[in-house]
């Protein structure tokens, strides 16, 4: 637990605790009365009148037998799956929207015994989905992987402008980030904590230095930071 | 209670959105979120928390309450279906909530039992505990003073014998003493338009010139902490 709090890292149990919050639509079999909760008021349940609830009551009604789930759009239609893949596969430069838990909501609905896998419209087409679906995320990853690549190439060519970096990383999902967060954030600290040395180490320490921001001058930084330790 | 009847309901449909005005549970989870993603310590939410605490103990007292009355009309007749889920539902949400501010009350501790003497030095960070949080750091403290005074310090020579500072005789600052990392990246959303806001250096920093980039309502960045620690703060931006 300590270690995560001091990476930042979410653990899978806070990942999916956030998750669970996301809202999906039910379609009740039984009748409930009205319920007041700290987030929101559901309001009563009719048999067979639809309804959006979050995900861990929808799992728990389901689960008793007393509601089946609307499996989401983008989840649910192969045809709407495929057409996703193909435009995420086809523009390498921006990322498909999806919701921002559509990982972990996937992974709770497709789980074995205490996810909804029996309300798709068949096993079949819940075996294809979870394919599709798995291949959307191994195209989504390649991308960030090529992303982090450029990383490098894309700080420098920013820094010689002498413009901070930022990453806009419109629509990558929660899990996603979380995956990213060592990566980026031990890179781009590191990136920053160089540069800021480099710059110190030039305007106080080495007067006759040529500031120019070359591979070598930012590799040798470090070392003379260390000496003040 | 009222309060919770109100909503209308469309409303949970429009909660991707982030500017609507969220309900208690929504701000206490962004609340941790912020808190969890951060290096430094943030406000203390004492409304929120005193709100989420009050409702986790009327919602735990209906129950006991409902749980009593069940079990003396037990000889009479069963309780319904339904009556049932519905304690369980709320037995699940109380849970839930439970959950949430532990999460963010441990995430609290934790920040302060790693940058205490920090804390205790900057008035503005102390400032942003609540009163048990006041309460702890200050014995956290005297105990870690006094353990580190018994086990090494007081054998020292006096010139280096400080809690906060290597060499009492070499400077003023205080170089001994943990503080978190503030030139870190962070994952941040804007919640709102912008328009365009300085990610470079602030005016109190060296060697740097402000830069700008464009911030629109649920804009994705990952940037360096300290340039947008005011936007979290004024809640304009949200850590994820």
């Amino acid at each position: 637990m300590s270690s995560s709090l001091s990476s930042r890292l979410y653990t899978p149990d806070e990942m999916t605790f956030c998750a669970e919050d996301a809202l999906v639509d039910i379609v009740p079999r039984i009748a409930m009365p009205a319920c007041a909760f700290l987030s929101t008021t559901i309001p009563p349940l009719r048999p067979n009148i639809p309804c959006t609830v979050p995900l861990w009551m929808a799992l728990a009604l389901k689960k008793r037998h007393a509601a089946r789930i609307v499996i989401p759009a983008w989840l649910a239609s192969t045809e709407e799956l495929e057409a996703l893949l193909e435009r995420e596969r086809n523009d390498n430069k921006v990322f498909q929207h999806l919701t921002e838990h559509y990982l972990e909501v996937a992974h709770l609905l497709l789980a074995g015994t205490k996810g909804a896998r029996d309300d798709f419209a068949s096993m079949t087409v819940m075996h294809k989905n979870r394919d599709l679906l798995e291949k959307l995320r191994l195209v989504r990853e390649s991308k960030l992987n090529q992303g982090l690549e450029g990383l490098a190439t894309a700080w420098n060519s920013v820094k010689d402008e002498g413009e901070e970096f930022t990453v806009p990383l419109n629509n990558i999902s929660r899990m996603e980030l979380n995956a990213l967060r060592p990566l980026f954030q031990g890179a781009l600290d590191k990136f920053w904590k160089l540069e800021h040395a480099n710059n110190t180490a030039a305007t106080t320490n080495m007067p006759s230095a040529t500031p120019t921001p070359h591979q070598t001058e930012v590799e040798e930084a470090p070392v003379r930071r260390l000496r003040g330790r | 209670m009222d309060d919770f009847a109100q909503h209308d309901e469309d409303d949970p449909l429009t909660q991707h959105n982030t500017n609507v005005d969220e309900d208690p549970y929504a701000r206490l989870k962004r609340a941790f979120v912020n808190e969890r993603a951060c290096p430094e310590i943030l406000q203390y939410e004492e409304s929120l928390v005193d709100e989420a605490v009050e409702h986790v103990d009327m919602q735990q007292a209906e129950l006991d309450d409902r749980r009593a009355s069940a079990a003396t009309a037990e000889a009479g007749r069963d309780s319904s279906a339904s009556d049932d889920l519905v304690d369980l539902l709320k037995t699940m949400e109380l849970d839930r909530v439970k959950y949430l501010l532990r999460a963010y009350l441990r995430t609290r501790l934790y920040k302060l039992e790693t940058f205490s003497l920090h804390i205790m030095q900057d008035s503005n960070l102390f400032s942003r505990l609540s009163q048990r949080e006041r309460r702890f750091l200050g014995s956290h403290t005297d105990l870690l003073d006094k353990l580190h005074d018994d086990l090494v310090l007081k054998h020292l020579p006096q010139q280096f014998n400080s809690l906060v500072q290597q060499d009492t005789l070499v400077g003023e600052t205080n170089d001994m003493v943990p503080s978190p990392n503030l030139d870190t990246h962070v994952f941040i959303r804007v919640r709102g338009d912008l328009g365009r806001v300085n990610v470079g250096y602030s005016e109190s920093e060296p060697n740097g010139r402000p830069s700008e980039v464009d911030m629109s309502a649920g804009d994705q960045f990952v940037v360096r902490y300290r340039p947008i620690a005011q936007l979290l703060a004024n809640g304009e931006v949200e850590l994820l």
